[in-house]
């Protein structure tokens, strides 16, 4: 093998993934993560009843979890804790003997009686299929047990979700090493996508996939669409389909990886600029005609969602008072527990102000040439977000609560590895070493920080 | 190659150096709570009443209580704030004095409770007018909280004598930390994990962005 051949560096960064990721996955109290306790129910239904979760009449706040979860529940001090910044859960070593002995009383049928509705039972089953091996081998022990080995599950799956980052950027940036490296780091230890990965949850398992996604999105419009790259393509956009339906956001940039990849006049970015535009508009017009609330409503929520709140009356008094700010932003970097757990508000300012020259270096570094790339890549992007908003706002009108957070748009992160890899590959030698050694220290520093606060809001 | 290895460790430090600091001055009074958020009506005691919450487990020691109350628009009455063993007896007790704000949080120095011991939680109103304690259902998620039909009990707020840094708390948060785990895991794990991710994750990183030099320069 020759050296430029070695994924120099890889090993060592993939360990730190998982050294960060088994840290986030034993310190995050049980069922701390957003719908982590359906998403247990949903495992625990497959492999105790053999089905997946479904309305079968019982009231949903009994038949959502077996008995034994509910147990567990109670003890731990979750369902006194969770969303609740003013409660922690439960820290006494007595509390915890009382609910082993109770657990240990509890017959086999304990487990086998959850299975109702829950608010993941509209989830395809691929990642709760994978989620049932952990939960075998930890299937002698405790819930908190199978819990916490199904959690290891997610912290393998961030590996997979580095290196998706590492092979994006080796792809567009070629085999340079300490940019791959930092792109990779970007996906492994942004907080919050180790928080979330280092969870019983399906986006444990979208975000590899959607990173290995944007990978052969890029091999298939760059090389022509080899007959295995198309089928990787396909393999992976039907399992991204398969663990969640939001995927269905990668389906347009897939169409048109296969379509560039036959068309071989070059692409201009100009036309194409003004294609995405209109195709823009044209979704926007079609949704908001569609959504249940009217066009009428949907254009004051896509205006409270942008624009700052003292620029216009919160009319919608669901929404938090400026959610690109609250729930995109703050929620992407970091909104730990049930979204309670923060940093201070000066650390997304921080994190904005460095964001702000990562986003113009690597914009000056895209050319024409990369037109076809750019709409593989956002073509996904805003169908993500036109989802979202669209659900949003359905939730809205439907139910009176919001839906979007932040952590649904980390599926894009290996974008965003990508951007600072090509930031920083267009500084010079001396300028470059620099901002790599401090983008990976504050990758590290962010993990640190992440732990500390949680530890800080849970045991403190 | 010596310079991004630099910046490296010099963002780790910096970043020590901050985390110690806020940890040493993020400073914290409350011991721990029960019923919170006070979002619901628990309990209307006449005069004479006592609402109570418990036998529970003090998960920390604590020197004072603190209840959230409403009047219905007048003073508040003087209210007793009691802990109490399982049995009834008395562990320490103090009284607020009447003329409290509608709506206010008031709280008495009951005596110094010891983490660890099983307690009842007790507002007693010794005063001539009815008064309302706040709190919430217990084993409740967060969205339903404000459910018509949940049935809240009040919230009491344990606090410690002198508020104590989270710095201070390192110790007894690693304690806490294991509790609720898979089995083996304990108090030394975080410690392990702590020491990891501070010194094993940068020296990690180190590594590998020294390996991805050396490639880069063959």
């Amino acid at each position: 093998m020759r050296s430029s051949d070695r994924p120099a560096g890889l090993g060592l960064l993939v360990a730190a993934v998982l050294l960060c990721g088994v840290a986030w996955a034993l310190l995050t109290p049980a069922w701390q993560v957003p719908d982590e306790d359906s998403h247990f129910a949903y495992v625990q239904s497959l492999v105790e009843r053999g089905s997946r979760p479904f309305d079968d009449g019982r009231e949903a706040g009994i038949a959502a979890k077996a008995t034994e979860q509910d147990l567990a529940e109670v003890a731990s001090g979750f369902l006194d804790s969770a969303q609740r910044i003013e409660s922690d859960p439960e820290w006494s070593p007595t509390a915890e003997a009382r609910w082993r002995a109770a657990q240990a009383r509890l017959p086999e049928a304990a487990r086998e009686d959850g299975g109702g509705a829950s608010s993941a039972r509209g989830n395809p089953p691929g990642y709760y299929l994978a989620a049932t091996l952990p939960y075998r081998v930890g299937g002698g022990g405790t819930a908190i047990d199978r819990l916490y080995a199904m959690r290891l599950l997610g912290v393998g799956l961030l590996a997979l979700f580095a290196l998706s980052g590492w092979l994006l950027a080796g792809e567009l940036l070629g085999r340079r090493r300490p940019l791959q490296l930092v792109a990779g780091a970007v996906c492994g230890l942004a907080p919050m996508a180790t928080f979330v990965s280092a969870a019983v949850t399906p986006d444990a398992l979208l975000l590899p996939l959607w990173g290995l996604t944007f990978w052969m999105l890029a091999r298939v419009v760059r090389r022509g669409g080899r007959p295995r790259d198309l089928v990787a393509l396909a393999l992976l956009v039907a399992a991204a389909l398969a663990v969640k339906p939001v995927s269905a956001a990668l389906v347009p940039g897939a169409l048109w990886a296969l379509v560039a990849s036959r068309w071989r006049r070059p692409v201009r970015a100009g036309p194409v600029a003004a294609g995405l535009v209109a195709a823009g508009l044209a979704g926007c017009v079609a949704a908001a005609l569609a959504v249940p609330g009217g066009p009428r409503r949907f254009a004051a929520y896509l205006w409270q969602f942008y624009v700052p709140e003292d620029a216009w009356t919160n009319r919608i008094v669901e929404l938090l008072p400026w959610p690109l700010r609250d729930v995109w932003w703050e929620g992407t970097i970091g909104a730990f527990g049930w979204l309670e757990v923060r940093f201070p508000a000066w650390v997304y300012v921080l994190v904005l102000a460095l964001a702000v020259p990562v986003v113009v270096l690597a914009a000056r570094r895209v050319g024409q040439r990369h037109a076809s790339l750019l709409v593989a890549f956002a073509l996904p992007a805003l169908a993500l977000v036109a989802g979202l908003h669209l659900t949003e706002e359905w939730f809205l009108v439907e139910q009176g609560e919001p839906f979007t957070q932040g952590r649904y748009l980390l599926p894009l992160l290996p974008l965003a590895g990508l951007a600072v890899a090509g930031a920083l590959g267009g500084l010079g030698a001396r300028a470059r070493g620099l901002a790599l050694g401090a983008t990976l220290g504050l990758l590290a520093a962010g993990q640190a920080a992440g732990l500390a606060v949680v530890a800080a809001r849970f045991y403190a | 190659m010596r310079r991004p290895l630099l910046a490296l460790a010099a963002v780790c430090a910096v970043a020590a150096a901050a985390l110690l600091v806020g940890a040493a001055s993020a400073r914290n009074e409350v011991a721990f709570t029960v019923g919170l958020p006070a979002v619901q009506q628990a309990e209307v005691l006449p005069p004479g009443a006592e609402a109570c919450r418990g036998p529970l487990e003090a998960r920390a020691s604590f020197t004072r209580l603190r209840v959230v109350t409403a009047s219905f628009g007048r003073p508040g009455p003087a209210l007793e704030l009691a802990v109490r063993a399982p049995g009834g007896r008395a562990l320490g007790r103090g009284v607020v004095p009447d003329g409290y704000d509608d709506g206010a949080q008031v709280e008495a120095d009951v005596g110094g409770i010891a983490a660890g011991r099983r307690v009842e939680l007790c507002a007693v109103n010794r005063g001539g007018d009815p008064v309302l304690l706040r709190g919430a259902p217990p084993a409740t998620l967060a969205s339903e909280l404000d459910a018509p039909d949940a049935d809240a009990g009040p919230a009491f707020v344990a606090l410690r004598a002198e508020p104590r840094s989270v710095l201070d708390q390192v110790p007894d948060m690693a304690g806490r930390a294991a509790v609720f785990k898979p089995a083996g895991v304990g108090a030394w794990t975080y410690w392990l994990m702590a020491g990891l991710v501070a010194l094993a994750v940068p020296a990690l990183l180190a590594g590998a962005l020294r390996a991805a030099y050396a490639s880069e320069r063959s």
